[in-house]
């Protein structure tokens, strides 16, 4: 597994090419795949271009590896749509529709990595919009997060809570 | 590379396939054919120069000149440039987590910086040797192996793999309901820690819900039943409003209902003062506050939050014209009340020495861009032949407004100045869209006016005029409460006839009216006080 995984380093390489010869910027996914795109997107992602201007913009292949090539297309759709002004409620519809929920916190992830303030904030109410009114349980398996409360401090807590625990949905099936 | 640029953007079916099985699909095998295999002697040349790509872009940012130059810089760092890709493939996305936290805290991410000082440091030269001796990372990535591997049963267990850290959770959180983050309080003991302590969580979220028609409230305060709670969009939404309600106990709760930041405010008495947020369900009583004269008492508190100090405050205003009219404040978390300066006269704002003029008010202050405004309207008093008794006419009025920074008073202009109508208005102020507002309400309109840019009077700007509405000799608009995102307005209508008061709704956009009905059709007496207030966490106490 190892060095299958390995074997992906190969095709990465930083190129330093004049800034005047070379529109485009590449960016690199975490498993080597490269997306070229315009400087505008680049520029939507504050991590991007940041490290564009201080290089001077004498390098234009930006590796990231913490993006798998799944999602990089994501963000610089949205991103395209972002420069344009489409992005409409439709779009966001559309957007959200074909991704799963681990997706979408990949995605949530990735934004913030790129420091995409528009795509995180977006994102963030999809999260919050897809586990509205869910039981803690799910929560807790949706963010993978561990119960580090005894029994007996959970049921006091709940006990205290009690005014809130009503109208709660009864949790889906595993949604990925 | 050129081929993988032009390759056409991966369809949702293909990308899944991959992500099943990353290693194992034909097309990842033939592409990775294409690449030559990594040979040992590759592998080698390449732990001799690290991969630059591999290097972290934003520890790079900081330091960008020593790290794309030397590479004995970047030695100090081989966690990230051996190991990271591996751990990154296995278990993409702590490795994910780990970066945005080394986003944020680059020296403290580095996971085992002290183990590997242990360990004898890893010489370019002797790549052989360091394959003997495991690195540390990959010791340590080998230990995290023998967890349950996330990213391959996935599919099989429901058990998310991603681990989203506290700080961004708490970026999803606050655009919960108060309902259901509460709820989640017991997810786990950092969460809630986050949202039952963390004040900046509850900033952020206030701020968030402030924005937010679904977050806001209204409340109906009589001492004929509970203190009830309608969420403002199922009034807008004309669907019947369902409500909750709660006993506060002391009868004796009268006045005005303050409210900031999600915070209430009632006075208990004339001396005593309870906050209480709803939201949390947490309440204060604040210390008794003494006064020179007993007699001579009617009190308006009001709640506020002075940025200046990073404090809430509550400022009492004895308004009992026999008085000096004396203030008072309270800085919550403190046990005393402080005088401050006096309630400026009527008759000095005005330059006016007419005795003839008599002024009534303040009856609420409004806490708005870092000031409490008042509202004083001044009356003349004559006999009316015809009726034989005195008449009392509104002739102007104007706002006195405390500046919590300068700790000033100043006088502020109305937008209408004058006022010549023969049957008896109503005027008030309130907060609207975030601007201090005036409403003016006459026999066959009201006027609702925002002042756009505080203290700066000619920013004054009508808003909407109210229309004659059926029966509008008997009705009057004492407050206006909300205004949505759509243009309706949520006022309190008082109906003389009746004597009662209602929730009225104006479309302005359709020009039309309604008067929405509460739960068990609820009728609410002329000591009602409505009140809108926000959804938060903040509890100053």
């Amino acid at each position: 597994m190892a060095e299958e995984v390995s074997s992906q380093m190969n095709s990465l390489s930083i190129s330093e090419t004049n800034p005047s010869s070379s529109a485009t910027i590449s960016l690199v996914s975490g498993d080597d795949i490269v997306f070229k795109v315009e400087p505008t997107i680049a520029k939507e992602m504050e991590t991007v271009q940041s490290f564009i201007d201080e290089t001077d913009g004498k390098i234009t292949t930006i590796p990231l590896p913490n993006i798998s090539s799944h999602d990089l297309p994501y963000v610089i759709e949205y991103c395209e749509k972002s420069i344009a002004g489409k992005i409409t409620k439709e779009f966001e519809a559309e957007f959200v529709k074909k991704l799963n929920n681990e997706e979408v916190k990949e995605l949530f992830l990735a934004a913030n990595y790129l420091n995409i303030k528009k795509l995180l904030d977006f994102l963030s109410q999809v999260i919050a919009d897809r586990i509205a009114n869910k039981s803690v349980e799910y929560v807790r398996r949706y963010f993978g997060i561990e119960n580090d409360f005894t029994p007996e401090e959970e049921a006091k807590l709940r006990e205290e809570l009690a005014w809130t625990f009503t109208g709660v949905d009864p949790d889906d099936e595993d949604e990925n | 590379m050129a081929k993988n640029m032009l390759r056409p953007k991966p369809t949702l079916t293909s990308l899944l396939r991959r992500r099943k099985q990353p290693h194992l699909t034909l097309t990842s095998l033939l592409r990775r054919r294409k690449q030559p295999h990594p040979t040992l002697t590759s592998l080698l040349r390449r732990w001799k120069q690290p991969h630059p790509t591999l290097t972290s872009p934003l520890r790079r940012r900081k330091q960008p000149h020593l790290t794309l130059t030397s590479p004995l810089r970047r030695r100090k760092q081989p966690h990230l440039t051996l190991m990271s890709p591996l751990r990154r493939r296995k278990q993409p996305h702590p490795s994910l987590t780990s970066w945005i936290g080394r986003r944020k805290h680059p020296h403290l991410t580095l996971t085992s910086p002290l183990r590997r000082q242990k360990q004898p440091h890893l010489t370019l030269t002797s790549p052989l040797r360091r394959r003997k001796q495991p690195h540390p990372s990959l010791t340590s990535w080998i230990g995290r192996r023998k967890q349950p591997h996330r990213t391959l049963t996935r599919r099989k267990q429901p058990e998310p793999s991603l681990h989203i850290p506290l700080d961004l959770v708490a970026e999803i959180l606050c655009r919960f309901s108060m309902k259901q983050l509460t709820q989640l309080r017991c997810v786990s003991k950092s969460w809630n820690s986050l949202i039952s302590e963390d004040s900046k969580f509850a900033k952020k979220q206030l701020r968030l819900s402030s924005s937010c028609q679904g977050r806001h409230h209204l409340i109906l305060k009589s001492r004929e039943f509970p203190h009830l709670h309608f969420p403002i969009s199922t009034i807008f939404s004309s669907k019947e409003a369902t409500m909750s309600g709660y006993y506060l106990k002391g009868e004796s709760i009268g006045g005005n209902v303050s409210t900031c930041d999600g915070i209430l405010c009632y006075m208990i008495g004339n001396s005593s003062v309870l906050l209480c947020n709803p939201s949390t369900r947490k309440f204060i009583t604040l210390p008794f506050l003494e006064f020179p004269h007993q007699g001579n008492v009617e009190m308006i508190y009001t709640l506020l939050y002075d940025r200046f100090i990073h404090s809430y405050k509550v400022i009492a205003l004895n308004a009992h014209h026999a008085t000096n009219r004396e203030v008072y404040v309270h800085i919550l978390g403190t046990h005393c009340w402080t005088r401050i300066q006096d309630f400026p006269s009527p008759h000095q704002l005005l330059f006016n020495k007419d005795s003839s003029l008599t002024f009534e008010g303040p009856r609420e202050g409004i806490f708005v861009s870092d000031s409490v405004n008042w509202l004083v309207s001044a009356f003349i008093v004559s006999f009316d032949l015809e009726k034989g008794s005195y008449q009392r006419r509104m002739v102007s009025g104007f706002i006195v407004s405390l500046d919590l920074e300068k700790g000033s008073y100043q006088k502020l202009s109305l937008p209408v100045s004058n006022l010549h109508f023969t049957a008896s208005c109503f005027v008030s102020l309130g907060t609207l869209r975030g601007c201090l507002s005036y409403v003016l309400s006459g026999a066959s309109f009201a006027d609702i006016w925002i002042m756009k840019e505080f203290a700066n009077q000619k920013s004054w700007t009508k808003l909407f005029t109210v229309p004659y509405l059926k029966s509008w000799d008997f009705c009057r608009i004492p407050k206006v409460l909300y205004i949505s995102e759509d243009d309706q307005v949520l006022m309190e209508t008082l109906m003389i006839g009746i004597r009662n008061h209602r929730v009225l709704v104006y479309d302005s956009i359709n020009n039309t009216y309604s008067f929405p009905e509460f739960q068990n059709n609820i009728r609410l007496p002329l000591n009602t006080v409505l009140q809108v207030y926000v959804e938060s966490l903040i509890s100053p106490f």
